[in-house]
C-alpha cells in the first residue's frame, strides 16, 4: 500500500489537442499535474475549458499528444490499451456528471457488474458483501432491486458513488458530479462523495464549477487556456 | 460467469422486464427466416418424396425387358430370378399400344396384361388392387380389362359394358382390307393410380387374355420386380447386379429402375429443390441482417455505456464479446423457435391450407386431388434441420460480429462524450 504523500499520478508537460474539420484545436498545452495519496484537488474552469478532457487524458481513456504521464511511478505512455484498462480497474474510479449507470438493470446489478469487470479474483461472496456494504453507505438499502431508471438524479448519483468505490480504487475521478442536480442534493451528493473519500482514504480530483465545493478540498487549480492558473 | 456475458444476458433479459424489445425483434426475425426455410424444406421434401413413392408405385422397382421384341422362351429367366434373394416378386408382362372403341368414341391407350392366373394382388410387382376404385381384382380374367378412370370417362363406358380392341397387328391387317373382327372385352374394373398422365392411357388385361389380343403365343415383353429393400441405393445397386447376370444371360435384355424411367422427372425435382434452398439463403440473409441492424442500432444507442464500460476497466475484446455473445444468443433462441413454429405449422398445415383457401374464396381444392394429395406432404429431414441450425447460428454470429468491432472500435474518450 501507498503511504499518505506517496504520489500517484504524475503528468509533466502535456499536451493535447482536437482536429474539428480543418481547424486543429489545442485544448491542453503543456500542464504539469500531480496528484499525492489521500490529496484532494479540485478543477475549476469555463465550460468547455478542457476538464474532461484532462481527466481522460490522466486516467488514460485518452491518449496524449506530447508529454509523459506516470501512475505510481510506472511510465504509462507506452502501454497497450488492454493492459492500462486493467491497471485502471484498481487505481480509478469515476463518478460522471450524468451519472451513466446502465439502464436496464438494478441498482444492485449497477454495482455488480462494476464489481465484475474490476476485479478478476473476487468471490461472489466477497463481491455481495461489499455491494451491500456499499448499498448502506450511500443509504440505498430499500432501493437496491429497483431499476436505475426509476431514480432521482440524488439517488442515482448515490449509485454512481457506490459504483465508484466498489473496486476500491486508490483515486476517484469525479467530473461535476452535482452539474444536474439541484441545489440541495448538489450539496448532500457532495458531503456524501467528501466524508466516503475521507473515511475510505482515497485521493480525490473533482471538477466543479461550485467554487463553495471547491473550497472542501486539499488543492484549487482553475484550467484556463490549456494550463493552470492558482 | 465473466461479465461480459453476464451483461449480454442482462441485455437481452432485463430484471425488470421479461425480454427487451429489441432482441425480441431481432429473434423473431431470426424465427421467421428459420422456420420459413423448414417449411419450405420440409414441404418440398414431402412432396418429392410423394412423387417419388408414387412414381416407383406405378413403375415397380425394375423393369426387366428386351431391346429385340417379344421374349419368347422366358420360364428359365423368370425361375431364375424368382429364386434371388434380394427380389420379392418377378411379374411377366405383355405391354403394347392399341386401339379401344366404344359405341361414342376411340382411343389409342396401351394396354398391359399381368398374371392374375395363379397370383393374387398381392403377388404382383405393382399394386394394383390398390389402384382399383371399381370392381374387383379378381374380376379380372382373359374376357375382361380394366381401364384408367380418365380413359374410361372418354370412352363413356362404365363396369360392364363392352369395348372393343384392335391390336397394332389387326389394325394393318385393316389397312390391308382383310375382313376381321376385333376383341371384345368387358370393362371389369376402373383404376386411379393418382396421376392423370398415366390413367389417361391405362388399360390392364390379363396376360393370357393379352397375350391372346396380340397374337403372341406365351410371349412377354418383360418382368417388372419388386424388391423386399426399396431404398432407392438397394435398388441401383440391385439394378447394378442384374445388369450383370442379364447381360450374360441374354445380350438385348435391359434392366431399368423406376428412377432411369422416370429421369427427367426426377432431375426437374432436384434442380427446382437447388433453387428454392438457393432462393430461401436469401431469406435468411434478411433475417441475419435483421440481427446486425438491430445489434448495430444497440452499439449506436449503448455508445455511452461502452464508454462506460471502458472507464470501469473492460477491455475491448471483453465488449465485442459481449455483442457477438448478443448475436449468438439471439440466434440460438430465434433458430430453436423458428423451428418450434415450423413445427406448429407443419403439424397443423392442413387446417391452415383450408383456412387459407377460405380466405382467398377458392374453390380450386381440386388442384391438389390432381396428385392425389389433398394433404400438403410433409417429411421432416434431420439433416436439414441441423444445417439450417448451424446456418443460422452462424450468420448471427457473423451479423453481430460488424456491430461488435465498431463497438470495440469506439475510443473510450470520444464514447463517453457521445450525446
Ligand atoms: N473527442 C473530441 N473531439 C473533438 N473535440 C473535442 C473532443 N473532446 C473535447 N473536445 C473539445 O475540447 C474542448 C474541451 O472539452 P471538455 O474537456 O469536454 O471541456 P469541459 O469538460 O471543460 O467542459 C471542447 O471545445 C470540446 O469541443
Ligand atoms: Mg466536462
Amino acid at each position: 500500500m501507498s503511504s499518505k504523500g506517496d504520489i500517484l499520478i504524475s503528468g509533466k508537460d502535456l499536451w493535447k489537442s482536437f482536429t474539428s474539420g480543418d481547424d486543429e484545436v489545442s485544448i491542453i498545452k503543456g500542464l504539469d499535474f500531480s496528484l499525492a495519496q489521500g490529496e484532494s484537488i479540485s478543477i475549476m474552469g469555463d465550460s468547455g475549458s478542457g476538464k474532461s478532457t484532462l481527466l481522460n487524458l490522466l486516467s488514460g481513456l485518452d491518449c496524449l499528444d506530447k508529454g509523459s504521464l506516470k501512475w505510481k511511478e510506472r511510465s504509462i505512455d507506452n502501454l497497450s490499451s488492454s493492459t492500462l484498462s486493467s491497471l485502471r480497474r484498481s487505481f480509478i474510479g469515476f463518478v460522471f456528471q450524468s451519472f451513466y449507470l446502465v439502464p436496464d438493470l438494478t441498482v444492485y446489478e449497477n454495482l455488480y457488474l462494476s464489481a465484475k469487470i474490476g476485479s478478476k479474483n473476487m468471490s461472489r461472496d466477497v463481491i455481495h458483501k461489499r455491494i451491500k456494504k456499499y448499498i448502506e453507505k450511500v443509504d440505498l438499502k430499500d432501493r437496491e432491486q429497483h431499476s436505475v431508471t426509476t431514480l432521482s438524479g440524488g439517488e442515482k448519483q448515490r449509485v454512481a458513488i457506490a459504483r465508484a468505490l466498489i473496486c476500491d480504487p486508490l483515486i476517484i475521478f469525479a467530473d461535476e458530479p452535482t452539474g444536474n442536480l439541484d441545489d440541495h442534493s448538489s450539496k448532500e451528493i457532495l458531503e456524501l462523495l467528501l466524508s466516503l473519500v475521507e473515511i475510505e482514504k482515497k485521493s480525490l480530483v473533482l471538477v466543479t464549477h461550485n467554487s463553495d465545493f471547491a473550497q472542501y478540498t486539499n488543492k484549487k487549480l482553475f484550467l484556463k487556456n490549456g494550463t493552470f492558473y492558482d | 460467469m465473466p461479465w461480459y456475458l453476464y451483461y449480454a444476458l442482462k441485455q437481452l433479459f432485463p430484471s425488470k422486464k421479461v425480454i427487451s424489445y429489441f432482441s425480441m425483434i431481432s429473434i423473431i426475425g431470426v424465427a421467421l427466416g428459420v422456420s420459413v426455410l423448414i417449411i419450405v424444406q420440409s414441404v418440398m421434401n414431402g412432396f418429392g418424396e410423394n412423387i417419388r413413392r408414387h412414381l416407383a408405385k406405378t413403375h415397380g422397382d425394375i423393369i426387366i425387358y428386351s431391346s429385340e421384341g417379344l421374349l419368347q422362351d422366358w420360364g428359365g429367366l423368370f425361375e431364375e430370378l424368382s429364386s434371388d434373394k434380394s427380389i420379392k416378386q418377378v411379374s411377366p408382362y405383355i405391354e403394347s399400344i392399341l386401339m379401344v372403341q366404344s359405341e361414342f368414341s376411340t382411343a389409342f391407350p396401351y394396354i398391359r396384361g399381368i398374371n392374375v392366373r395363379n397370383s393374387g394382388p398381392n403377388d404382383l410387382a405393382l399394386p394394383i388392387d390398390e389402384f382399383i376404385v371399381a370392381g374387383s381384382y379378381e374380376s379380372l380374367n382373359d374376357e375382361t380389362i380394366f381401364l384408367g378412370v380418365p380413359l374410361a370417362d372418354k370412352l363413356n363406358v362404365n363396369i360392364g359394358d363392352s369395348v372393343a380392341l384392335y391390336s397394332p397387328k389387326l389394325l394393318e391387317y385393316l389397312t390391308e382390307e382383310e375382313w376381321l373382327f376385333p376383341k371384345e372385352f368387358v370393362v371389369a374394373g376402373l383404376l386411379q393410380t393418382g396421376s392423370p398422365k398415366v390413367d389417361e392411357n391405362l388399360v390392364i388385361g390379363s396376360l393370357g387374355g393379352t397375350q391372346d389380343l396380340l397374337e403372341a403365343e406365351n410371349e412377354i415383353t418383360g418382368f417388372l420386380i419388386k424388391l423386399w429393400n426399396e431404398d432407392e441405393r438397394a435398388i441401383e445397386s440391385t439394378k447394378a447386379l442384374l445388369q450383370n447376370r442379364m447381360g450374360d444371360y441374354e445380350e438385348s435384355l435391359l434392366v431399368k429402375n423406376w428412377m432411369d424411367m422416370n429421369a427427367d422427372l426426377l432431375f426437374i425435382l432436384e434442380q427446382e429443390k437447388m433453387v428454392i434452398s438457393f432462393i430461401i439463403i436469401f431469406i435468411i440473409l434478411v433475417a441475419s441482417f435483421s440481427i446486425a441492424v438491430a445489434l448495430t442500432l444497440s452499439v449506436i444507442r449503448k455508445t455511452r455505456e461502452i464508454g462506460l464500460l471502458n472507464a470501469l476497466g473492460a477491455e475491448s475484446w471483453q465488449i465485442a464479446l459481449c455483442f457477438c455473445l448478443q448475436g449468438l444468443f439471439i440466434g440460438l433462441v430465434g433458430s430453436l423457435s423458428g423451428i418450434a413454429f415450423a413445427f406448429l405449422v407443419l403439424e397443423n398445415r392442413d387446417a391452415l391450407f383450408g383456412a387459407y383457401l377460405w380466405l382467398m374464396n377458392s374453390n380450386d381444392v381440386q388442384f391438389l386431388g390432381v396428385y392425389d394429395l389433398y394433404s400438403i406432404p410433409v417429411k421432416y429431414l434431420w439433416k436439414d434441420f441441423i444445417q439450417v441450425f448451424l446456418l443460422s447460428l452462424i450468420i448471427s454470429f457473423s451479423a453481430a460480429l460488424i456491430p461488435a468491432l465498431k463497438a470495440a472500435k469506439l475510443k473510450p474518450s470520444e464514447a463517453l462524450r457521445y450525446e
